[in-house]
């Protein structure tokens, strides 16, 4: 039955020498395939989906290079566990070319894609034993029972499996359940790997623990894995690069550091970082030379670059992106906070406060604020500390810097109120 | 309060609490119940002083379980366990044709004599033929028909309604329906088959059980048949798209994926049909009577005329008591094969 | 109860009737003795036969009168019946003529569905439910009755009342005696009799208005029939043990041992005889020249055969004949015009038919000798010829008295429908013996189904020698096991 479907002999070397495309260089730039290198493992090509009258992946353009790891990331219903289930082949695009290993792969079946997945259930075979499970692509595939057992035995010693082969998924614990799925997808040598949230039902120190393995398996196997999550520091830990997707539409693809720094829109800006980047609304207002964002508590000055980017193209509303560790809190300054909550651990402290319009806002300081209580007003700056000198005194004495601290150009994130989209100086 | 005995989980565990000075002071719902169960042994040890006392609450609890279970004991014991006691024992008697009139005990004679007589092998081995000719074809034709309906295409609520149909009518009607369509004079089963007129195939001595068991199972086919989509339905769709990914072809995939978590559905579905077969009573009444020549006298249809045909309340009760004995044992039988061999999801 | 008026009367006639079984008669004599007696022949001369010894308890006293003098009137009793549709219909009019014509007895009738069902409730109600006091009893259930020890035999009441049967076409009485004593009274009486295709005759070229009479000609018609290719059977057999049955009958020969269980329990099966054996080849002639075709014993596949031109001739019960009819009436076709013939017998007829049907029982179970004698003066009422006329005339049943044939309305419904005159003046015209009398036994629908199965066996190749030997085997394995049992 499996043999119609052809045999591949299991290899380990089979990619090793697609090499060159692993990291991404063009930064924050969508690749397309390009003649005269290798291609791509996986390529999507202006790709749709639509369900009846609801877009689920709208004009999707990315290559997975061959060797990479790349992270799909979004809100859950952002539409990127279809774009998964589309290069699966669980799921037909309504618009678009999808390519495996330069072949387009529309019209093919799921089992002669070369891929394999892991879901986010690990969707293994309740009836079966680890080995049963961990073997079954090859016995689908016709494999003769001495490979078969060889390279299960082989791959489940590589992942700590191999005093549970006899055993049942009930009676497995989750990692062991998560590492047997995986064993699953890895026992053939594929293209590219799948992995739908594959950690997301294991508790957070495990879940750790599995981010790194992955990343250790992943440089091991030198195989391109696809890999869809909704959490930014997996992405960011894991990924060589990150593909955020929102709603429907692909928002930014780049390297974790790339997407970090320089989020494309405001949905990426609050998105990607733990916590998440404070949005400020609010109105430009022209000074004299200078240009300031109006909030209803206070104001900020934009450092000239990006005073005369919003001058160019003439902005009324903006959103005014500050990550909380580049927020100050300052003797005086231009904006005005009222304290909700205190988190100290430590010497650090993270305080979530309002502004006067309703806003939270997230800061995030190294000193101990546990002085701190709800209604206290404090003032706040963007920048960095002045040096890690004075931080240290600082400590110490639970004074305030008299000073403002320096507005770095890059602590401050400038978008369209309108589009969302990010004004560089 | 911490002095009561140790054998009821709920009382130890206050006492539990108590001895642990939890600092949680959260152990409420199902967790703290289990953390509480590990401690009552050591509980149980300390406070063994108490045994009379642990003992009378024991025979409380006990006492109080059986009065919650008397009203079921009681309708079992009046409409399931006294009538079979009491067909045991009619057994043992020679009965009259009329109720009114003595019976004569015979002992145990009237079993030996039944159960070894050449018309009660003959119903005997009717009777498994029919199961033979009815269960595994009801099974694999609801498999196919639940198959062909889980696809997700136009219009297949239509096939479905149309599948599940049978369940709606009833023996009666579906009896009286094939035997019309099988009548060889008038029926449309021979006018299509151009051989009108002679002998039906009900009165067909080959062809009758045959006969009966197909109506049997275009019967039975709208009960599997939801069974089956049911159990179809809650094979997780994630396992199925796994298997496409692992390379499975559709057979591959239903005969290693699908079948194995159909498998307490089958068994289920196997015992119903295999007692329903054995309890067939409609349709052999109404198409066959038990004919032509006793081909189609399965052992209810015997005891059916032991009992109001010949009015033999003792040969009927002999036969009963075996017809029970055999789906016990067939029961047990299965039970026992499918323990192993079934998959119990989540178990 | 001893010094009730009815109880000498009684006892001195009783003495008088049943004199004549100790008398050292042949078998067959016994039984046209028994038939005398009925009509009322004896009767006249009873005194004389005073010296023999009878045993009392033969026939028990009646309680002629006690619904007259019920201290409540009217007596209320109940029926149940097995009649359906328009012989239904027929019997609710009649029961409210006879409430209406008197004071003394109210009757309410209770519909069973079927004779079986009838018998299976009333098998049930005998270890201590309701039972009614009027029961219609399928003719062959007729020893179970005896057996069961519940019935009054009529035979008191008309000892009692000095009713006279001579007005009674002989075999319908014939058939419900056992051992000199009726049981019931006779009711919704059918025959066997041939129903054939007269357009089919025509196209064979046969006589439609000459029915064949024997077996032989039966076979020589059918044979002309499937010869010139008229339809493609000659005639549906259908598997009707009562039929074989007839056959015997007529070919004088007995079912069972005892005077057909009517001199006594009977103990065995008779008909695997020569004739029996005759019998059993013609029919498996029949069917394996393809000359025959076989149908059910269950339903009407051998009317439905001549209505769809597959096979014109068949042998049905009388009783069928008004749906017959109906059924051609009311979809005309020029291919069909029924034909209803004498049954035909074997060619050495020297017998007669016997009759099927009902009969009327007296319950006595659990009764009042009020109650008794108020279901005796029902039954009566549905015997008189007028009822009986009307009862004929509404259901195509045979009337059971002689008389009931010059009452107009029956003059009537015969005229409209002539099929229904051929079942009547075919019992009428058989002769009184035991053959004609039909067979009694306990177990008479084991033995009719071993009969049936025997025949069954006939179309799956079995000779007929063999299928008979097994018939006869299976059935007097049923009877000695009935018999044990009582």
């Amino acid at each position: 039955m499996g043999s119609a479907t052809g045999r591949h002999e299991v290899s380990p070397v089979q990619f090793a020498g697609v090499k060159d495309g692993r990291r991404s260089t063009a930064a924050g730039a969508v690749l397309s395939s390009d003649a005269g290198r290798s291609p791509a493992a996986v390529s999507l090509e202006g790709v749709s989906k639509w369900y009846d009258d609801v877009p689920a992946v709208q004009d999707f353009t990315i290559d997975a290079e061959p060797g990479e790891f790349l992270v799909l990331l979004g809100p859950s219903g952002c539409g990127k566990t279809t774009v998964l289930r589309l290069i699966a082949g669980l799921e037909t695009p309504s618009q678009g070319v999808i390519r495996i290993g330069g072949q387009v792969v529309n019209d093919v079946d799921p089992r002669n894609r070369d891929i394999a997945m892991v879901f986010q259930s690990y969707a293994l075979y309740p009836h079966m034993t680890v080995r049963r499970n961990i073997e079954f692509p090859l016995r689908s595939r016709g494999y003769p029972a001495l490979e078969r057992s060889r390279t299960v035995e082989e791959v489940a010693r590589s992942l700590q499996l191999d005093r549970l082969l006899d055993r049942k998924p009930a009676q497995l614990s989750g990692g062991q359940r998560q590492r047997v799925a995986l064993a699953r997808a890895i026992v053939r040598r594929p293209l590219a790997f799948l992995m739908d949230e594959p950690l997301s039902n294991l508790d957070a120190q495990l879940r750790v623990e599995m981010r790194a393995e992955l990343v250790e398996l992943h440089a091991k196997l030198d195989t391109t894995i696809i890999y869809v999550t909704h959490d930014q520091v997996e992405a960011t830990t894991m990924g060589n690069r990150i593909a955020v997707i929102d709603q429907s539409w692909l928002q930014q693809v780049g390297t974790p550091r790339e997407v970090y720094e320089h989020p494309a829109n405001a949905f990426v800006a609050g998105f990607v970082g733990n916590p998440p980047m404070n949005i400020i609304r609010g109105r430009l207002e022209v000074e004299g030379d200078a240009m300031n964002v109006r909030f209803q508590d206070g104001y900020l000055q934009l450092p000239p670059g990006l005073a005369a980017a919003a001058r160019r193209e003439n902005l009324g509303e903006v959103l005014l992106g500050i990550r909380p560790q580049d927020l100050q809190i300052v003797e005086r300054g231009t904006m005005h906070a009222t304290v909700s909550l205190v988190e100290a651990v430590g010497s650090e402290s993270r305080l979530v406060c309002r502004f006067a319009g309703g806003q939270f806002i997230t800061v995030d300081t190294d000193r101990d604020m546990a002085h701190m209580r709800n209604g206290d007003v404090i003032d706040l700056a963007a920048g960095k500390p002045r040096s890690e000198r004075q931080r240290a005194s600082q400590v110490e004495v639970r004074s305030l810097p008299e000073v403002l601290p320096e507005v770095l150009p890059e602590v401050l994130h400038l978008f369209d109120a309108a589009s969302g989209r990010r004004l560089d100086p | 309060m911490a002095g009561t005995g140790s054998n009821d989980g709920n009382r130890s565990g206050e006492s539990g609490v108590g001895d642990n000075t939890c600092g949680s002071g959260a152990m409420s719902g199902s967790t703290g119940r289990r953390e509480v169960h590990g401690n009552s042994g050591g509980n149980g040890s300390r406070k063994g002083g108490v045994r009379s006392l642990a003992w009378l609450n024991a025979v409380r609890e006990a006492g109080l379980g059986y009065l919650w279970i008397l009203p079921a004991l009681v309708v079992f014991g009046v409409f399931v366990f006294f009538p079979l006691l009491k067909a045991v024992w009619l057994g043992f008697f020679e009965t009259p044709p009329f109720p009114n009139l003595p019976a004569h005990f015979v002992g145990l004679s009237q079993y030996a004599s039944t159960l070894s007589s050449a018309i009660f092998l003959h119903s005997l081995w009717r009777t498994v033929l029919f199961v033979i000719f009815t269960v595994p074809a009801g099974i694999v034709l609801g498999i196919a028909l639940a198959t062909l309906a889980h696809q997700r295409l136009a219009g297949i609520r239509v096939f479905r309604t149309i599948f599940s149909s049978t369940v709606a009518t009833s023996t009666a009607v579906a009896s009286v329906i094939f035997f019309t369509l099988l009548d060889p004079q008038v029926g449309l089963f021979s006018y299509w088959l151009g051989q009108r007129g002679g002998t039906g195939i009900l009165a067909n001595p080959t062809l009758a059980l045959p006969a009966v068991s197909v109506v049997t199972i275009w019967q039975n086919i709208g009960f599997t048949f939801i069974l089956m989509s049911a159990a179809l339905q809650s094979v997780p769709d994630d396992l199925l798209e796994a298997a496409r990914i692992d390379g499975a072809s559709n057979w591959f995939r239903f005969r290693t994926v699908t079948l194995p978590l159909l498998s307490p559905t089958v068994f289920f579905a196997s015992i119903i049909g295999i007692i329903g077969s054995f309890q067939a009573f409609g349709q052999i009444d109404l198409l066959t009577q038990g004919g032509p020549n006793n081909h189609t006298l399965v052992l209810i249809y015997y005891i059916y005329q032991a009992a109001y045909t010949d009015s033999n309340y003792g040969l009927a009760a002999v036969l009963s008591i075996a017809l029970f004995a055999i789906l016990l044992v067939l029961t047990l039988v299965q039970f026992w094969f499918f323990e192993r061999r079934v998959f119990y999801a989540g178990s | 109860m001893s010094d009730e008026p009815w109880a000498g009367e009684h006892r001195a006639r009783e003495i008088g009737r049943a004199g004549w079984s100790a008398l050292p008669v042949s078998r067959r004599t016994v039984l046209q003795m028994a038939s005398l007696s009925a009509t009322g022949v004896v009767l006249a001369g009873c005194s004389s036969s005073k010296a023999v010894k009878v045993p009392t308890s033969k026939v028990p006293a009646f309680p002629l009168g006690a619904a007259a003098r019920a201290k409540s009137k009217p007596v209320n009793i109940t029926m149940w019946q097995s009649m359906t549709g328009t012989n239904g219909t027929a019997l609710a009019d009649l029961t409210a003529k006879f409430n209406a014509s008197q004071s003394d007895v109210h009757v309410s009738t209770v519909n069973q569905a079927s004779y079986t069902a009838t018998l299976t409730l009333y098998t049930a109600a005998l270890s201590g439910g309701t039972l009614p006091d009027v029961v219609q009893m399928e003719s062959s259930d007729l020893q179970l009755m005896i057996d069961s020890d519940s019935a009054t035999p009529v035979q008191s009441a008309i000892d009692a009342e000095r009713y006279n049967l001579s007005d009674y076409v002989p075999s319908t009485v014939d058939y419900f005696r056992v051992d000199g004593v009726l049981w019931a009274l006779p009711f919704a009486i059918s025959g066997e009799v041939l129903f054939y295709n007269k357009v089919a005759f025509s196209k064979a070229g046969l006589d439609p208005e000459k029915p064949p009479t024997t077996l032989s000609e039966l076979r020589a018609y059918a044979e002309k029939i499937v010869s010139t290719k008229t339809e493609k059977y000659g005639m549906s057999l259908k598997l009707t043990p009562s039929t074989f049955e007839e056959w015997m009958a007529m070919g004088g020969e007995l079912l069972v041992n005892h005077e057909n269980g009517r001199s006594g329990r009977a103990t065995a099966v008779t008909f695997d005889d020569s004739l029996g054996k005759s019998l059993f080849t013609w029919w498996y002639d029949m069917v394996h020249d393809r000359i025959a075709q076989t149908t059910p014993f269950l339903g009407y596949d051998d009317l439905f055969a001549i209505q769809s031109q597959i096979a014109p001739m068949t042998i049905e019960t009388s009783a069928a004949i008004g749906d017959a009819v109906y059924v051609l009436e009311s979809r005309p076709n020029p291919n069909l015009e029924l034909g209803v013939g004498p049954l035909p017998g074997p060619s050495a007829s020297n017998g007669g038919v016997f009759v099927g049907g009902s009969g009327l029982y007296i319950v006595k179970l659990r009764s009042t000798p009020e109650r008794q004698d108020a279901a005796w003066q029902y039954i009566k009422f549905l015997q008189d010829p007028a009822s009986q006329a009307y009862w004929a005339a509404k259901t195509g049943y045979i009337p059971v008295r002689r008389s009931a044939v010059s009452e107009p309305v029956l003059i009537q419904a015969w005229k409209d429908v002539p099929q229904y005159r051929v079942a009547y003046e075919q019992i009428l015209a058989s002769p009184a013996d035991p053959a004609t009398a039909g067979y009694v036994s306990g177990a008479s629908t084991e033995v009719d189904t071993a009969i049936e199965s025997g025949l069954t066996a006939l179309s799956s190749g079995v000779s007929p020698g063999t299928a008979l030997t097994q018939a006869a085997h299976t059935a007097n394995a049923a009877i000695s096991s009935y018999n044990s049992r009582v």
